[in-house]
């Protein structure tokens, strides 16, 4: 059999931002895939050399508009590393509960784009009017629905008061409950029929070509950094989310999972959360080298500071989940994966972009 | 930073083996430029331990690309090839910039057309 080599992207329906993947197919079936990335690189590295310390803040917020606050709490993080500072630990329970939140809305967001992809119209709207929920008290807290700019180097930049934190209850409640809608979407024919044995990822794969997030941990492979411990998550219960069916079909249950966990954290952070200031001022510069590793709702995020003990940092790199997961995705396609799997496949690493060309 | 062990080209992809036969996981590469040398610090995540591997050498001196034994390693060794003009055997320019995008944009004092 001939092989033809069939352009898949940059513009495609199931892609809300660009790549493009060039498919050698066999018939109906793909056997070597090479990803084509670029469309939308920013420099933001180059423009993280440039900025100041603070601005620099806002900057990491806007590689991702999805995963904006592990984007910035890891920057902090590693600034505070370096300035030999420390937030205040009501703080740290605050960057925890803004960070599962950002985890709930990631995962939801997910769910409807899958629902979408597969023809479940309905579904699709109904998972994202729940979302709306959540957003709503997002931007009551942090003033802001998108980019909740809550991360500041020290610290966290506004309180929950005890109001919000009841709102918040209402709302985990209010979406526990929903949750069953989605728990049911997953037992149903047609979304096993197209995820279940799709886009197959074996252990030994996820772990050779470096896969994190949901697709590492569907794939039997306990990558979580929460375990790590950074900020309030050494004191809360936690423990990974693994699946061992190592296909699409995993990656929705790992996320499903995921978001009932992120509902118990939210609950367990704010029943812990103490009393007291939300940052601890500093006018030390930051000097050294670190590396600092978060865990958003697709994965581990590296962060690697160097400073030069002025108000720049010398430099600044950074490894978005999906950067890890493209490898990954590769070897999923190119192992007789059928061609209108394609689509399937590739969302259920749930991909982004933007933040993965920087 | 903890956990680094310096490495020169010759024994480079040796030292990556020895991960890969853990089954460690590569998690990135970052590439930083110190003026007369570029020093390339490969990380990897042997159970959530960071490692790391560094390497210095001279900006037009080639090194060896680790992606014979971590594939997914080519797209960021092709990374650092548009960003700093590092000479890596066998990655050519393209992964991330365009043809007529700024020369090796994150170098220190060179002229950023």
């Amino acid at each position: 059999m001939a092989k033809t080599v069939l352009t898949f992207g940059p513009q495609h329906v199931v892609f809300p931002e660009p790549i493009q993947f060039k498919l050698k197919v066999e018939d109906e079936f793909v056997v070597g895939a090479e990803p084509v990335i670029g469309y939308v690189h920013r420099g933001i590295e180059k423009a993280f050399e440039l900025n100041e310390l603070k601005k620099n803040i806002f900057l990491a917020e806007r590689i991702c508009g999805i995963c904006q606050t592990p984007h910035s709490n890891a920057y902090v993080l590693g600034v505070e590393r370096l300035m030999g500072i420390e937030a205040p630990p009501r703080a740290k329970y605050i960057r925890v509960i803004m960070n599962e939140m950002n985890r709930l809305h990631s995962h939801m967001l997910w769910f409807g784009l899958l629902g979408d992809a597969i023809g479940f119209e309905s579904y699709f709207m109904q998972v994202w009017n729940y979302r709306e929920k959540l957003m709503d008290i997002i931007e009551k807290i942090a003033g802001n629905r998108v980019t909740y700019s809550m991360n500041a180097i020290g610290g966290v930049r506004r309180d929950i008061s005890d109001e919000q934190a009841k709102e918040i209850h209402n709302v985990m409640d209010f979406l526990e409950e929903a949750f069953k809608s989605i728990e049911d979407v997953l037992k149903d024919y047609t979304l096993i029929k197209r995820t279940k044995g799709i886009g197959v990822l074996t252990e030994s794969e996820a772990k050779r070509d470096g896969a994190v997030g949901p697709t590492a941990r569907a794939s039997n492979v306990p990558y979580d950094m929460r375990m790590l411990g950074y900020d309030a998550y050494r004191d809360l219960e936690f423990k990974p989310v693994v699946v061992d069916s190592c296909d699409s079909y995993g990656r929705a249950v790992v996320r499903w999972k995921e978001m009932l966990q992120s509902i118990n954290l939210i609950r367990e952070a704010l029943s812990k959360m103490p009393v007291g200031d939300i940052i601890t001022k500093s006018n030390a510069l930051p000097k050294g080298e670190t590396v600092i590793r978060v865990e958003p709702p697709r994965g581990e995020l590296f962060y690697y500071l160097k400073g030069n003990g002025t108000k720049n940092l010398e430099r600044v790199k950074v490894r978005t989940p999906t950067f890890a997961n493209i490898w990954p995705t590769i070897t999923m396609l190119s192992k007789g994966c059928e061609f209108a799997n394609v689509p399937v496949v590739v969302l259920s690493i749930d991909p982004c972009i933007s933040c993965t060309e920087r | 930073m903890e956990n680094d062990i310096n490495v020169t080209k010759e024994n480079l992809l040796q030292e990556v083996q020895k991960f890969r036969d853990k089954e460690a996981r590569f998690v990135i590469a970052t590439c930083v430029d110190l003026g007369d040398k570029l020093e390339i610090i490969y990380h990897f995540d042997d159970n959530l331990k960071l490692i790391n591997l560094r390497l210095q050498f001279a900006p037009d001196e080639e090194i060896p690309s680790i992606a014979s034994i971590y594939p997914s390693a080519a797209l960021i060794e092709g990374e650092i090839v548009d960003f700093f003009d590092a000479k890596i055997a066998g990655i050519g320019h393209g992964t991330l910039l365009a043809p007529d995008s700024p020369k090796a944009p994150l170098r220190k004092k060179k002229e950023v057309k």
